[in-house]
């Protein structure tokens, strides 16, 4: 046997016919039973590469069907670059003024006492109303009116910042951890106290310094991808990234 | 003298470098430079720098270790590693190891198995070849102190790395190996999401199945835009913390 085992080969091949013929989905994954003559192998084998697929969130079993699921979108990148992702609406449960003090200051690279405007919204998918994680915001007061604000239900802050400034920045700072819920946060996921949730805290800063934004945010697993593109090897790929 | 109701000197230096750690500038296992460069850095003498530092090393945020510098403490529970991902771009393109070696972590790789791989489509496709084209896997445990942290599947093109099988990749480094190919891989596409171990991986990472782990797939360009490189890659989020700093290319 080779350094992949079956099940992982037949999985990663029906995972290639799906993304090839994404219309005969039905028809590629019709029955264990039908797979296992395809492949000539076990059910087993057909069993085991039916649940690598399923645990790397590509298909779901549903009763006794399967069902391929959406494709997930890293959102924070694809707004960042002023592009609409999935349909999701957000619900604002906080919003606050204030001067930065030390430690705030030091976390935003910004000078002590700088005005900023803080934002929290639980999104959620638009048409299920079911959470997908937190976001909190926090930019410069003068970049962050009110109107903005009122259409965060909209418009994540990452879209706007995306359409409004996205020429202005050049880097882009990120940290990825996993955390676990608090009370708080697994009451407004609608989650259990301690699941685990994916952190990521960004930091974008704009070449002269004058547009900063914040942002943290804790995205349940199932909702969460997190893209790094490369304009060389997008190109190359032609959608083909699972 | 201008400067008396200041604060010593050293004081000051022990304050801006503690503001850089408390800010996240130097992250938890990251190496501090050297106190010829810091004392370069601040305009002052050496000996400053030396009591600065001493002073933080007492207070908990620094430890010093025999022979390789001086590093930010890790706070929390157990080490955690901070991991770049942006160790691939245009300037560099260190490789997680040689990465890690910079922060005086060692990485030792224990070979899984490698093998000339032939009519997988997937794999094929994501490296830009045709089913019959030869590709070449190769699956690794790597460890910290003996402790593994990740489960990489690593898979080239055949066509350029013709002598891949004959390579001791449990001395050589990979990216070493396809730099000096002059496959280097230069443009990353990464994808990082979470899932739960299954049995194969738990084991080889000494987790319990079912434990959450980050899944990262790569897939590398070398200067000339050939496809280098797909792997997977499993990590225990445990042992590490994922960083980025993504630079926009100047247009």
């Amino acid at each position: 046997m080779g350094i992949i085992s079956k099940g992982e080969w037949i999985a990663k091949d029906i995972q290639y016919r799906i993304f090839e013929q994404p219309g005969k989905f039905d028809q590629i994954l019709s029955s264990e039973r039908q797979l296992s003559v395809e492949y000539e192998v076990s059910r087993n084998t057909i069993r085991n590469a039916i649940t690598i697929l399923e645990n790397r969130e590509i298909i779901q079993r549903d009763g006794k069907e399967y069902r391929l699921l959406p494709t997930k979108e890293d959102f924070e990148t694809l707004e960042i670059m002023g592009k609409q992702s999935w349909r999701t609406q957000n619900n604002v449960v906080l919003d606050t003024s204030f001067e930065t003090n030390k430690v705030q200051s030091q976390e935003l690279m910004q000078p002590l006492g700088t005005n900023v405007r803080k934002v929290s919204y639980i999104r959620t998918l638009a048409d299920s109303n079911t959470p997908i994680g937190i976001e909190t915001a926090v930019l410069p007061t003068k970049a962050l009116d009110d109107e903005t604000v009122a259409n965060l239900h909209y418009q994540s802050i990452l879209l706007f910042v995306g359409k409004q400034f996205s020429e202005a920045f050049s880097e882009e700072y990120q940290q990825v951890n996993l955390e676990h819920a608090d009370e708080k946060m697994a009451q407004l996921l609608k989650v259990h106290r301690g699941e685990v949730v994916v952190d990521r805290h960004s930091l974008f800063v704009s070449k002269d310094n004058s547009i900063f934004v914040e942002l943290k945010s804790s995205i349940l697993p199932r909702f969460s991808v997190i893209v790094q593109p490369d304009q060389d090897i997008n190109t190359k790929v032609d959608g083909f990234v699972e | 003298m201008n400067n008396e109701f200041k604060a010593p000197l050293y004081i000051q230096i022990e304050s801006l470098i503690e503001n850089k750690i408390v800010g996240q500038e130097y992250l938890p296992g990251e190496r501090l430079p050297g106190e010829r460069e810091l004392a370069s850095t601040y305009g002052v003498n050496r000996m400053t720098v030396k009591r600065a530092i001493n002073n933080l090393v007492s207070r908990g945020f620094l430890i010093r270790k025999q022979g390789s510098g001086t590093y930010v403490k890790s706070h929390g529970v157990g080490d955690k590693y901070y991991f770049d991902l942006a160790f691939t771009n245009e300037q560099s393109n260190a490789g997680i190891s040689e990465l890690l070696a910079k922060n005086g972590i060692k990485v030792s790789n224990q070979i899984l198995g490698r093998e000339m791989i032939v009519r997988s489509h997937f794999l094929a496709k994501k490296l830009g070849l045709s089913a019959d084209d030869e590709i070449f896997g190769l699956h690794r445990v790597r460890n910290i102190d003996n402790e593994p942290f990740a489960v990489e599947y690593n898979y080239l093109p055949g066509s350029l790395f013709a002598n891949a099988m004959e390579i001791d990749f449990q001395t050589i480094g990979l990216y070493d190996y396809m730099n000096s190919k002059g496959a280097q891989p230069r443009h990353v596409y990464q994808r990082i999401q979470t899932l739960r171990a299954m049995e194969k991986e738990a084991t080889l990472l000494q987790v319990d199945k079912g434990d959450w782990l980050y899944l990262i797939q790569y897939q590398s360009a070398d200067q000339e835009g050939r496809l280098v490189e797909y792997t997977e890659s499993f990590l225990n989020p445990e042992k590490v913390n994922l960083k980025f700093t993504v630079v926009k290319p100047s247009i």
